[in-house]
C-alpha cells in the first residue's frame, strides 16, 4: 500500500526503472562476484594446490604471452590450470547455467512449476542415444557418444511435440498436459529401451552405468564453448520472449488476447529450452535438479517475473552446479559422478521447500 | 486515454457476417488455422453420423451481427449454445469457417496479434494465474501492448495502473500474490488488467461469476460509465438476465449456434422470448428501481 501511495508523485518513472534494476541487479551484481570467486577457488582446489595469484598469472599469460607475468610459475600448474581445470570449471558453469535456464523455460510454458529440462523426455533421448553409442562402441571415436547422445534428445523432442500436436485436446495447439503425458509416455518407452540395451551390454554396462549419472571429467575447451554457445543463443531468445512468458502465464487465452502469439512463442521456447537440456544432457551426462530446483529458490526471492528470474537462475544454477562439481572433484576422498551429488543435495532441499508450501 | 476515431470513414464497430464455426475431428480437436479444410469439411458434416444422431457438430451456424461504440451488448443463452466459442471467433481466437469478423472493416485474421490487443481486451471466465505475480503485476500486464520490448513501463502505463487499481478497488492488495487471493479477488485483478487495456472493445466472458454482488455492481457501473463518457463497447456473457438487462443496452439471445433475437433490451425481455431460449416460464415487468424490465421466476414444485 505504501508503494503505491509514493508513486504518485513526479518520481513516478524514476521509480518504475528503479523498481526493475533494484530487482535485478541488486541480487545480480553480488551473484556474479560470487561465480568469478567460486571459479578461481574451484581452479586453485584439487589434488595439487594452486595459489589464487598463480591462477590469475597463467589466465593473463596465456591472453597476453607477456614474458613478465609469466616469471616464477610452475609449467605444470600452467597446464593443470589451462588444459584440465578451467575447460572443467567452464563446461560446467555453462551447463549449470543451461540446465536453470531450461528449467526456467519449461515451467514457464508447461504452467507447472515442478515441469524440469527433462519432463519432456530430453534426458530420456540423449540417454538412449549415448548407450546406443556406447554399446556399439562408437565411443572411441571420442565426439560421437555426445553427438548421438544430442542426436536422441532431439529426436525425442521432436517426435514429443508431434505427439502432442496431433492429441485431441480443444483449442490451444501445444497445450502444456498434451506436453507433459507425451514427454511421460515416450520418457517411458526409452527407460525401457535403456534398460534393454544394459541388459544386452554385458560389460560395457559399466560405461553406460557411469555416463549415464553424469560427469565432468576431463572435459575439454571443445564441450566449454559449444555448450557457451548455446547458453548465449538461449539466454538471448529467452530474455526476448521473457515478457510473453510471463503473460502466458495467465492462461492461454488471456495471453493471446493480451498481443501474445501463443503458438510461436511456445514452440520458439520449447526448442529453445530442449536444445539447452540436450546440449548440456550430450556434455555431461544427466545432471538432475538443478534444472528443477534453481529457479524455485529464485522465484522465492525475486518473484515470478521471468525477466529477473532468467539471469538469476542462469547465475545461481552456474555457481551450484560448480560448487557441486568442485566438491565431488577436490573435497571428496573419491569422485562421484555429479548427477548422484546433485539428486542427494537437490532432493532433501526441494523436499524441505516443498514442505513449507512455497512451490510454485 | 482512450482514443477512439470516429467519423471520416473510420467507424468504430466490429461487424459479424455470416459467422460459422465447428469444431474440426469427432470432439472438437484444435482448429485455428484450419480454415480450409474447415470449408471443404463442412458439405461433409451436415450428413456426418454426428449430425444424424442429433449432435451438432457445427456450433455457430451463421450469425450477422454488428457492434457498435457506446453501447453495452450482453449476450445470454443455455449452455452450450456457443456463446463462448462465438466470443472466441470474435476476438480471433478461434477461426471461423466460413464467415468474417471486420473490425472497423478490416478482417481480423490479418491483422497482427498486438493490434488487435490494443482493440480488444478480455475477461476470461475462471481465468487461474499460475506463478505468484503480485496484483500490481497482473494489472500492468494489462500495458503490455502499448510497452515495446525491452522498454520500462512509462509514466501514463502506472498512472493508468494507478487509477484502474483505485477505481476497481483493489489498491489496498497491491502487493499482494495473486495466487493467495480469493476467486472473486481474483477476477477483480484480471477485471483492472483488462480495463487498463484501454481498448474500444471490451469483452467479458461471464467475467462476474465469482465475484459478490457489491463488486459486481460496482464494476458493471465502471464499465457502464465508460461506455458512456469513453465511447467504448462491452460485451458480455451473463448469466444473470435480470443484471443483464439493468446494465445493457442491447441484448443477443444464442439459441443452438444461432442468434434466436436481438435488439434493444426493452424489446428482448420478453415472456415470449426468454421461454422459448431457456424453456422456463417467467413474469417480465417494467420495475421502476431496477430502471429495466425485470424477469420473475418461480418453482414449479412449491405450490
Amino acid at each position: 500500500m505504501d508503494q503505491s501511495r509514493k508513486k504518485k508523485h513526479p518520481r513516478k518513472t524514476a521509480s518504475g526503472i528503479s523498481l526493475m534494476r533494484h530487482a535485478l541487479i541488486r541480487p545480480a551484481l553480488p551473484l556474479f562476484f560470487c561465480l568469478g570467486a567460486m571459479v578461481l577457488a574451484s581452479a586453485s582446489m584439487g589434488y595439487i594446490k594452486i595459489p589464487f595469484a598463480d591462477i590469475i598469472k597463467i589466465v593473463l599469460m596465456s591472453i597476453s604471452d607477456n614474458e613478465f607475468i609469466t616469471k616464477g610459475i610452475n609449467e605444470a600448474h600452467a597446464v593443470i590450470v589451462m588444459d584440465v581445470r578451467l575447460p572443467r570449471i567452464l563446461t560446467c558453469a555453462s551447463v549449470g547455467a543451461s540446465l536453470a535456464l531450461s528449467g526456467v523455460i519449461f515451467q514457464g510454458i508447461l504452467l507447472n512449476p515442478l515441469a524440469d529440462p527433462y519432463t519432456l523426455g530430453v534426458s530420456a533421448g540423449a540417454a538412449f542415444g549415448a548407450s546406443i553409442a556406447l554399446l556399439l562402441n562408437l565411443g572411441a571415436l571420442f565426439v560421437s557418444v555426445p553427438l548421438s547422445a544430442f542426436a536422441g534428445a532431439c529426436a525425442t523432442l521432436f517426435f514429443v511435440i508431434y505427439l502432442s500436436y496431433t492429441g485431441k485436446s480443444s483449442s490451444p495447439l501445444l497445450s502444456s498436459n498434451s506436453l507433459i503425458l507425451s514427454g511421460i509416455i515416450v520418457a517411458a518407452i526409452l527407460s525401457a529401451g535403456i534398460s534393454f540395451l544394459k541388459y544386452t551390454a554385458d560389460e560395457q554396462v559399466g560405461v553406460i552405468i557411469f555416463w549415464l549419472m553424469g560427469s565432468f571429467a576431463s572435459k575439454t575447451w571443445m564441450d566449454a564453448a559449444v555448450t557457451a554457445v548455446f547458453l548465449l543463443v538461449g539466454f538471448m531468445i529467452s530474455l526476448m520472449f521473457a515478457r510473453d512468458l510471463n503473460l502466458i502465464s495467465l492462461g492461454e487465452r488471456s495471453a493471446s488476447s493480451l498481443g501474445v502469439d501463443t503458438s510461436k512463442v511456445t514452440l520458439i521456447l520449447l526448442v529453445t529450452g530442449s536444445l539447452l537440456a540436450a546440449v548440456s544432457v550430450s556434455v555431461s551426462g544427466i545432471i538432475g535438479f538443478v534444472g528443477l530446483l534453481i529457479p524455485h529458490m529464485v522465484r522465492l526471492v525475486t518473484g515470478p517475473d521471468n525477466r529477473v528470474l532468467i539471469p538469476l537462475s542462469m547465475l545461481l544454477g552456474a555457481i551450484l552446479l560448480l560448487a557441486a562439481d568442485t566438491v565431488t572433484r577436490a573435497v571428496l576422498p573419491h569422485e562421484i559422478p555429479i548427477g548422484v551429488l546433485t539428486a542427494l543435495i537437490g532432493g532433501p532441499v526441494f523436499c524441505w521447500i516443498f514442505k513449507r508450501g512455497k512451490v510454485g | 486515454m482512450l482514443d477512439i476515431q470516429t467519423g471520416e470513414g473510420t467507424v468504430t464497430t466490429i461487424k459479424v457476417e455470416n459467422l460459422h464455426f465447428s469444431y474440426a475431428g469427432k470432439n472438437g480437436e484444435g482448429t485455428r488455422n484450419r480454415t480450409k479444410r474447415e470449408f471443404h469439411d463442412k458439405s461433409r458434416h451436415h450428413d456426418s453420423p454426428q449430425e444424424r444422431a442429433g449432435i451438432p457438430s457445427q456450433v455457430i451456424k451463421g450469425i450477422d451481427l454488428e457492434f457498435h461504440e457506446g453501447s453495452f451488448y450482453s449476450i445470454l443463452g443455455p449452455n452450450g449454445c456457443g456463446k463462448t466459442t462465438f466470443l472466441d471467433i470474435l476476438i480471433g481466437h478461434l477461426k471461423p469457417a466460413p464467415g468474417r469478423v471486420l473490425i472497423r472493416g478490416r478482417n481480423i485474421a490479418d491483422i497482427p496479434r498486438m493490434e488487435i490487443a490494443r482493440e480488444i481486451a478480455l475477461v476470461a471466465q475462471n481465468d487461474v494465474v499460475n506463478f505468484p505475480f503480485t496484483v500490481k503485476e497482473v494489472v500492468m500486464m494489462g500495458r503490455h501492448p502499448y510497452i515495446r520490448r525491452f522498454s520500462r513501463p512509462s509514466c501514463r502505463d502506472m498512472d493508468r495502473v494507478d487509477e484502474v487499481m483505485e477505481s476497481t478497488g483493489i489498491q489496498d492488495f497491491a502487493s499482494r500474490r495473486i495466487t493467495e487471493l480469493s476467486g472473486g479477488e481474483r477476477q477483480r485483478c484480471l477485471f483492472a488488467r483488462a480495463l487498463c487495456q484501454d481498448t474500444p472493445f471490451l469483452f467479458l466472458d461471464e467475467a462476474f461469476s465469482n465475484m459478490d454482488i457489491h463488486h459486481t455492481i460496482r464494476l458493471l457501473d465502471i464499465v457502464k460509465r465508460e461506455t458512456m463518457e469513453k465511447g467504448r463497447a462491452v460485451i458480455s456473457v451473463f448469466h444473470d438476465i435480470n443484471f443483464a438487462a439493468i446494465w445493457s443496452d442491447t441484448l443477443v439471445l444464442m439459441k443452438e449456434g444461432r442468434v434466436a433475437a436481438w435488439g434493444t433490451t426493452h424489446d428482448i425481455m420478453d415472456e415470449n422470448l426468454i421461454h422459448d431460449v431457456f424453456h422456463v416460464k417467467p413474469q417480465v415487468s417494467y420495475h421502476p428501481y431496477a430502471r429495466a424490465r425485470q424477469a420473475c421466476f418461480r418453482s414449479e414444485v412449491m405450490q
